[in-house]
């Protein structure tokens, strides 16, 4: 036994294992990740100074206030509502810089926005709407928000960075309904963390229920750093950021002398000023104690030969875990972050779910079928949709559809024929 | 942005070629949930360049996929598996060859994520040592010592131990 034959005849037999998924299930799952690659990079695109444009459209009040010096004292008012100047987002500081408000009785209020090269928020006002009545806020056509009265100013949403059309759509308001929006943009101010020595990137102090237990920035004059952690590995989170400035680097992490991570800077998904915010990944290993975490920059994949470069910023950092909720044998987390808010877990149901609620809920299950597992969204007015499927014999989760009020939806466990399957819906919250 | 037509080969290819490539993700992660993730993941990055591979896009699309499971830096909580974590050890006798091959396969599950892309692609894909090279940005040098490495992380795997105790260094 185990010659190269026999490994061969191994790794044949192994790979033979996953013969007979079918590929219908593949396709939706590709297209959901196209379209979500689509979505960051929109987000991510860097371009242009900040500005924001004028409004443009019809039903538009001239209500515009774009002057920063505009005095600090004088309240800011948008469709009756009272907007704050400074907002805080996952602990970054954004600064007001526009507002507009449609007539009353107007059923749509448009603003358009230029390039940016800083993230940006938008907060929808809504005043005076009767009941069953909604206020849709879209960006060149793509939904981001749904709103419900009779009077709400709601929290801020982050949006993207290049040019674009924000519309707010009224849908059974009265001849009293008002919309406003109010822009914000973000200060040269990091949130607290771990920053970088030019004070651009920062690896914040708290991501969800998690909080930053180590980290380092390798220095571009020596091309490496490290950092020491303490605990179980596979609860430790080690997220990355790797700038190469045009350069072909590659960024290497090892815990514990054993090259955990390696790859192109520019694989690196950017989220700017804020990489945690962009995900993490876990060793896995289950080892307890005091861990060394080295990082280096090198001109290969995996190498470990440390190759500095000038002008290259990167750095690790490690966050550490909290328990989740056991559901299925599954730890969930009790808070999680999407689109600039923070969720916290609501609701554990099984295979079926009603959600009517009165602001944004993000839906999502634990996989209980071996066979996959999709979420089916059946909204009261609207066809039926469905969110990523899982499958494996190894369980899992999903967490990636927002759902928004104004209506009620039928959430369901099915399989790939459309049947029933185990598992259980997740519901999250946004934690007021 | 590809058009409609790019967009039906591009279906085309998901549909005929998918399987394959979810062979070799399965033997690279070793898990069936974090294979369909990472070829999906593939196959949806290769959309972005579809136009300028659509001619011979599969080695493409394999390229994609070992780099992204090389440089997997992003795991979402929702999706995250970990991937170096060692397996329960089973109740295998050691005496057939189903449960020779099983340690086999175990072992070759416990390689460090690099040589076990080499494995996978010099042994299941049957890429040359070149080819091998190009598709992991790396230099033939680094290959055959990864290959090197992984043989004798193979041969000395103490689930594998007592047959090597007989049939000493034939994994070569």
């Amino acid at each position: 036994m185990n010659t190269i034959d026999d490994l061969k005849a191994t790794l044949a037999a192994d790979a033979s294992s996953v013969d007979g998924v079918p590929h219908t299930a593949r396709a939706a799952g590709v297209d959901g990740k196209i379209r979500a690659i689509r979505r960051q990079r929109r987000a991510g695109a860097v371009a242009g100074v900040a500005a924001l444009a004028a409004i443009v459209g019809f039903g538009v009040l001239p209500a515009l206030s774009d002057d920063p010096r505009t005095p600090a004292d004088e309240q800011l008012e948008v469709a009756g509502h009272v907007v704050p100047r400074e907002i805080e987002i996952l602990d970054f500081p954004f600064r007001f810089v526009a507002s507009a408000e449609s007539q009353r009785g107007d059923a749509t209020l448009e603003l358009e926005l230029g390039d940016s090269d800083r993230r940006r928020a938008v907060a929808v006002a809504v005043d005076d709407l009767p009941a069953g009545a909604t206020v849709t806020l879209t960006e060149d056509g793509a939904l981001l928000a749904r709103v419900v009265g009779p009077s709400k100013l709601d929290d801020p949403l982050l949006v993207g960075r290049d040019e674009g059309t924000l519309t707010l759509t009224v849908s059974g308001g009265s001849d009293e309904t008002r919309v406003g929006l109010a822009t914000y943009e973000r200060t040269d101010e990091l949130a607290p963390g771990l920053t970088d020595p030019g004070g651009t990137v920062v690896f914040r102090d708290h991501v969800a229920d998690r909080s930053l237990v180590g980290g380092a920035w390798v220095d571009p004059a020596t091309g490496e750093a490290s950092f020491t952690v303490r605990g179980r590995l596979d609860e430790i989170r080690v997220s990355d950021y790797c700038d190469s400035n045009g350069a072909r680097v590659f960024y290497v992490v090892a815990i514990d002398d054993g090259v955990f991570q390696s790859g192109r800077c520019d694989d690196l998904g950017t989220f700017d000023e804020d990489p945690a915010g962009g995900g993490w990944a876990s060793s896995g290993a289950s080892t307890h104690g005091v861990h060394h975490v080295r990082m280096w920059t090198t001109d290969r994949q995996f190498s470990e030969k440390v190759v500095p470069f000038p002008g290259v910023l990167a750095g690790s950092a490690a966050y550490d875990a909290r328990p989740g909720r056991p559901v299925l044998g599954e730890e969930i987390p009790e808070l999680t972050e999407w689109d600039g808010r923070l969720f916290e877990l609501e609701a554990v149901d099984g295979r079926t779910h009603h959600l009517e609620a009165d602001g944004p809920r993000l839906v999502g299950f634990v996989l209980g079928s071996k066979d996959g597992t999709w979420l089916r969204i059946q909204p009261e007015k609207g066809p039926v949709r469905e969110g990523t499927g899982l499958d494996g014999d190894n369980g899992g989760s999903s967490l990636d559809t927002l759902l928004w009020p104004g209506q009620a939806y039928g959430l369901s466990l099915v399989d790939l024929r459309g049947e029933p399957v185990d598992g259980a819906i997740l519901v999250y919250r946004p934690v007021d | 942005m590809p058009d409609h037509a790019a967009r039906a080969d591009f279906d085309d290819f998901v549909a005929a070629r998918s399987q394959a490539l979810l062979r070799t993700a399965y033997l690279l992660t070793r898990d069936h949930g974090l294979a369909e993730d990472l070829l999906q993941t593939a196959l949806s990055k290769a959309w972005f360049s579809w136009q300028k591979v659509e001619t011979r896009p599969e080695p493409y699309v394999r390229k994609i996929l070992v780099n992204t499971y090389a440089s997997w830096w992003r795991r979402k909580w929702n999706g995250e598996r970990p991937t170096d974590e060692l397996p329960e050890q089973g109740g295998h006798d050691g005496t057939s060859a189903v449960d020779a091959r099983h340690d086999l396969s175990d072992a070759i599950g416990r390689l460090p994520k690099r040589q076990r892309a080499v494995v996978v692609l010099r042994y299941f894909e049957d890429l040359s040592e070149a080819e091998t090279a190009e598709m992991l940005g790396c230099s033939r040098g680094t290959v055959k010592s990864q290959l090197s490495k992984a043989l004798a992380k193979l041969r000395i795997d103490p689930a594998l131990a007592h047959e090597h105790d007989e049939q000493a260094g034939e994994l070569r």
